[in-house]
């Protein structure tokens, strides 16, 4: 939409910052983009702003139909294609957008602030909506957003930008449970269910070591860190935690307050990187 | 009051000149002001073909359209509407200024519905491939229509006071009939029902237009 200033947009094979308007025009069908405020034609029904790019690239009407019917019941609209976007509710009003995008298969789906006009709970249907696409079309979905918890829910890869620049990139995993940029760091804590107290307030709370521990996968559901404790014959409390999950993968993060020697506290330490579990003493 | 200098026949046949110029002259009006307002609004600042001189050079000409009074303007193209049509008087002759004058009053009225059109849309048509073209036919053309509907109606009544005004050049029609009979002879009796019947054309053509406005609205 815009001539970037620098740098370039590479999109499969094609450098996109290279083509002519003519050329962009046509490259632009192999993108499908949402939009945050849906920008559906107010006077277009349902069928009919989903048939609009298909009627762009002179599809045949027999099947513009057959397709249309395929993304309403994709997107689950049945029965709706009739009406009119004031009609319909946030939600289906980005259901309509979501099929619209998808009508010319295209190889990536762009989300911009596709969710950020809506409720929690249609947010949350529009995200498993999008994930099912993603693995059912094995289609690559590019979302921006603002807001952490989507991320958690459907991304895979995330990269953070600050000012224009890209100052981390990672697996979505990696860069909650490690941010390394100030930004990502106050977004992950911003997100975190366990935010609310500052490090500063629980070492006024501790009567022991402070460790924080952090795992993820498998190891989420067994009980390590007791046991790893157990063995030294040492106590702890649990001061702070989230345990949740990054799209499928379970992942968790624990502010304990050990009560025992320091060489417990240094065999707590080892015995849970043996179990693949990363653990830091804060004080 | 009696009508005994109203000669209905006459009335009639003028109000069918008024009708048949208000619907000749409202024709080329929306055809030429259409095609003026869609690149007024394209090259406007900022929009889909910018083209900042363009559009300066259009304004200026449009605006000096709409500065001259219709009745000075009327007399002003007189040897243009001769050559054009062989006449410059009687039906076919108060054509040519009638549109000169509306369309470019029409053509800023659809400039103005155009802009009303929501630029999320326009985008979002654009990402999908869509050229200016597709984008003036599909969607600035469908999502103004409302606004495009009363540009028509208002511009259709102001087309109703031309005519009338257009019968001091012998343009004929109801003001033609109210000037000689009404002024001239001041047979106030046949003003009155010329005036009447202007007026119910008037109410006619807003209560047609508000009422495809209602029926093309899907806000």
């Amino acid at each position: 939409m815009e001539r970037p200033t620098k740098g370039s947009v590479i999109v499969g094979d094609t450098d996109l910052t290279q083509l002519s308007s003519k050329q962009l025009q046509q490259q632009r069908r192999r993108i499908g983009i949402i939009f945050q405020h849906f920008n559906l034609l107010s006077t277009a029904t349902v069928r009919d702003n989903i048939a609009f790019p298909l009627k762009l690239a002179k599809t045949p009407r027999a099947e513009i139909k057959a397709r249309v019917d395929e993304l309403l019941g994709l997107v689950g609209l049945e029965g709706h294609g009739d009406k009119y976007p004031s009609q319909l509710s946030g939600g289906q009003k980005q259901r309509v957008g979501i099929a619209r995008a998808l009508a010319n298969r295209p190889e990536v789906l762009l989300c911009d602030e596709a969710t950020s006009a809506l409720d929690p709970q249609t947010t949350d249907s529009i995200l498993s909506l999008l994930l099912g696409i993603n693995e059912k079309l094995g289609l690559t979905i590019m979302l921006i957003t603002h807001e952490m918890h989507v991320i958690r829910t459907i991304c895979d890869r995330v990269a953070v930008i600050d000012g224009g620049e890209i100052v981390e990139m990672g697996d979505v995993i990696d860069v909650f449970l490690h941010p390394r940029s100030d930004v990502a760091k106050e977004f992950v804590a911003q997100s975190s269910e366990a935010s609310g107290e500052s490090l500063g307030s629980l070492e006024g709370m501790r009567k022991g070591r402070l460790l924080r521990v952090r795992f993820k996968g498998e190891s989420t559901f067994e009980p390590v860190l007791f046991e790893a404790v157990k063995e030294t014959g040492a106590s702890f409390s649990i001061l702070q935690g989230t345990v949740s999950r990054m799209k499928r993968i379970p992942y968790g993060q624990l502010i304990v307050d050990i009560r025992g020697s320091s060489e417990d506290v240094d065999r707590i330490v080892s015995r849970l990187h043996e179990e693949g579990m990363e653990a830091e003493v804060l004080a | 009051m009696t009508f005994e200098n109203v000669h209905w026949d006459e009335i009639w046949e003028e109000t069918g000149h008024t009708l048949h110029m208000l619907g000749l002259s409202l024709l080329f009006t929306i055809i030429l002001g259409l095609i003026l307002g869609i690149i007024l609004f394209l090259t406007g600042r900022g929009q889909l073909l910018s083209q900042p001189i363009v559009y300066s050079v259009l304004s200026v000409i449009v605006n000096i359209f709409r500065s001259v009074p219709f009745i000075i303007l009327m007399i002003m193209i007189m040897p243009f509407t001769k050559w054009l049509t062989g006449t410059s008087i009687g039906v076919e002759g108060s054509i040519p200024p009638l549109v000169v004058a509306a369309a470019p009053f029409f053509a800023r009225l659809v400039e103005t519905s155009l802009r009303e059109v929501d630029r999320g849309v326009i985008e979002a048509a654009q990402a999908m491939g869509a050229s200016s073209w597709d984008i003036v036919r599909k969607v600035l053309i469908p999502e103004a229509r409302t606004g495009l509907i009363a540009a028509v109606t208002i511009t259709a009544v102001t087309l109703v006071s031309f005519t009338a005004m257009s019968g001091v050049i012998g343009g004929g029609g109801l003001g033609d009939l109210a000037l000689r009979y009404g002024y001239q002879r001041f047979q106030t009796d046949v003003m009155l029902v010329t005036v009447v019947l202007l007026i119910v054309l008037v109410q006619v053509l807003q209560t047609i237009g508000d009422a495809l406005v209602r029926k093309f609205s899907r806000k």
